[in-house]
């Protein structure tokens, strides 16, 4: 579905003007008390907060300084078919899918190994609470940024996870597991990765191996997990080609049917557009840092790049509070025939660095675990609701392109772990309706970014749930999706935003 | 994948209900690694606990950092391993072993799980269902437990 919001038809009485403001000032009561920590976006999985992190850091992303990583590895074999120097290469080949993006500045090194075998046998109850493993995998391990346990066994996988995790039988969900497991106040990113040996055993495991060693790197390097073509997973619509080949690695989550995974995805290991535009956002190719990077190409000077703020609209049809937590699509548009291109996609999560629950005094100020619930996000009122679809690329040879806006529901079965609403952090928005073919979506482009060329043509109002921009390489174009609910259905409570059905807008209009 | 009978064979803990506590088991020493503590109140026992008890888990701290949470008065039903020799447990093939349970008291079967759980022929009642109780849940269970 497209549209977040629906715009009201008839002219507003002074009653109903009335009866919204009540229900916008219950719902920003509702939401002051129960919107949830921003822990992490359709983009960056990390934004720092004002809490923990160094104060100049606020509403950064939290990446690898200068987009270089090393990493260390065990010094056991992964299994009997990838013994240590196989199972180095298969890592660094599972690297070199993201560090090969063009237009990204990250790279990544084997530094060395760590002190030991990693196995069941050093990693140790205290009896206390706690465990002890190897100094060299721990958080504190700072002089070995990555660390990668290669558990020929499964012990340790066992280990961390419960008796019987590392077997052979939950290779679909314990063969690759980890991620950033530190968090420095300057905003920089630790990590440790367990690979479970059972699940490289015989060679027909390893492309599901790599699949899952690839989206684990994603979120190593910073990536959250993002939604684009989610029918390829819903089958509704029945997916074309077209669908996969925009399908992000980053997806939150596979049908469990997907075993092995190439009977679901064709080449499933590899980035597509919209994660070569997230990392690429991360860790910009600029003129600063190409010479680091031979070969890379410049990022904003070739890719469109296309921001803005999605807002709730008020009975008036003037924009109000921004809305967080809705999936913005970008897409380019076919010149030859003028459709919306389902390969070349990206989405980026409203709001996504701005935080939402801080705490309160009732509650308190830390989360379940003690943690503060103001450790993510900006609180800088400026970037709530915002989006950010930098790196959107132009195929073939041209120096301009059209994209297609919509703005879509993140899904709650298949998208849960998408954007700064995660299932376990509360309540966010809903938007149900039984009746969506009246909605319509404004979208404004009042403002241009700071290093914006031209970019098509005059700002404008486009009165339908799309927007088309036209834009050229290096182009940024700032524009304000605005949105307003009209009808009861369309309630607002408890939940996520849902709606995850085909847009209903009427024809397509140009944006002039 | 594994089935719902391979699931409930590699479980320690299957029970139904809502989370009442959270406490983060904080590092004492450097080379200590921080665990999760999560306290339930057992609404539906089926195997390993007994309906009404409090049961108190450990989960890794970097299961709980990607993403596996709880939140304060979540319903769930899980599928829990058997406590490592770390006292450490985690839902059984992850996200499959973790079930959302409503406000009122059904079990959400989700659409891919419907799939993965009619593989099972001894699965009758749940079979078809996209939300069933926690009673015929739980009898399902136990008759795989059994068989």
């Amino acid at each position: 579905m497209a549209a977040v919001v629906t715009r009201i038809r008839e002219q507003p009485t002074r009653l109903r003007r009335l009866l919204w403001l009540l229900l916008y000032t219950l719902l920003a009561i509702f939401l002051m008390l129960l919107l949830p920590q921003m822990g992490s976006a359709g983009g960056p999985r990390y934004i720092a907060g004002v809490n923990y992190f160094d104060a100049g850091t606020k509403g950064t992303p939290l990446t690898w300084a200068q987009g270089s990583i090393s990493y260390y590895t065990d010094q056991g074999d992964l299994s009997p078919l990838l013994v240590h120097a196989a199972a180095d290469l298969f890592v660094a080949d599972a690297f070199s899918d993201w560090t090969s993006i063009p237009t990204a500045a990250v790279a990544t090194t084997l530094a060395g190994q760590l002190g030991e075998d990693v196995n069941g046998t050093n990693v140790i109850a205290n009896g206390n609470g706690t465990f002890t493993m190897p100094s060299d995998i721990l958080p504190t391990a700072v002089n070995k940024p990555v660390a990668i346990v290669y558990d020929s066994d499964g012990a340790v996988t066992s280990a961390l996870l419960g008796s019987g995790a590392g077997n052979t039988l939950y290779c679909f969900t314990n063969s690759v597991f980890g991620g950033a497991d530190s968090l420095s106040t300057n905003a920089r990113l630790y990590a440790l990765v367990i690979v479970n040996g059972n699940c490289a055993q015989t060679s027909s495991q390893l492309p599901d191996l790599k699949y899952r060693m690839v989206r684990t790197f994603g979120r190593v390097l910073g990536l959250d997990c993002s939604q684009v073509n989610l029918n390829v997973i819903t089958r509704s619509p029945v997916p074309t080609a077209a669908d996969y080949a925009g399908f992000t690695i980053m997806h939150a989550t596979d049908s469990i049917s997907c075993v092995p995974i190439s009977i679901c995805y064709t080449n499933p290991d590899q980035p597509k557009m919209d994660d070569r535009a997230s990392l690429s956002r991360l860790y910009p190719v600029t003129l600063q840092n190409q010479s680091n990077f031979p070969g890379k190409q410049l990022f904003f000077e070739n890719t469109i790049r296309i921001h803005g703020t999605v807002h709730f609209v008020d009975a008036n049809g003037q924009p109000a509070q921004p809305m967080q937590g809705v999936n913005v699509m970008a897409r380019w548009v076919d010149p030859t025939t003028g459709l919306a291109s389902r390969a070349y996609a990206a989405a980026s999560v409203s709001g996504f660095m701005f935080r939402g629950y801080a705490g309160n005094p009732v509650n308190g100020p830390n989360d379940g675990s003690g943690q503060p619930f103001d450790r993510f996000g900006s609180d800088d009122a400026a970037v709530e609701g915002t989006f950010d679809l930098a790196g959107l690329e132009i195929p073939g040879s041209g120096g301009s392109a059209q994209c297609e806006l919509t703005v879509e529901a993140i899904d709650p079965l298949w998208s849960q772990t998408v954007g700064p609403y995660g299932p376990w952090a509360g309540a966010a928005f809903r938007l149900d309706s039984a009746d969506r073919s009246h909605r319509e979506q404004r979208w404004q482009s009042p403002a241009r970014h700071p290093h914006a060329g031209q970019c098509g043509s005059s700002p404008g109002l486009v009165r339908t749930g799309r927007l088309h921009v036209t834009c050229a390489a290096s182009d940024s174009r700032r524009v304000a999706g605005r949105a307003q609910r009209a009808r009861r259905g369309d309630g607002i409570g408890k939940g996520r935003l849902r709606s995850v059905r085909q847009p209903k807008f009427g024809t397509l209009e140009r944006y002039r | 994948m594994p089935s719902l009978r391979q699931m409930t064979r590699d479980s320690g803990y299957i029970f139904a209900g809502k989370v009442t506590g959270i406490e983060r088991v904080a590092d004492s020493l450097t080379a200590d690694v921080s665990t999760v503590r999560i306290t339930f109140q057992v609404e539906q026992g089926i195997r390993g606990v007994r309906t009404g008890q409090t049961l108190v888990i450990r989960e890794w701290v970097g299961l709980w950092e990607q993403g596996e949470r709880y939140r304060l008065g979540e319903r769930v039903l899980l599928f829990l391993y058997r406590p490592s020799q770390l006292g450490l447990t985690s839902p059984v093939a992850g996200p499959l072993g973790r079930f959302t349970v409503d406000r009122n008291g059904k079990i959400d079967l989700q659409p891919d799980r419907i799939a993965s759980l009619a593989s099972d022929p001894a699965e009758v009642q749940l079979r078809g269902k996209t939300r069933v109780t926690r009673r015929d849940f739980a009898r399902a269970i136990r008759r795989l437990v059994e068989e």
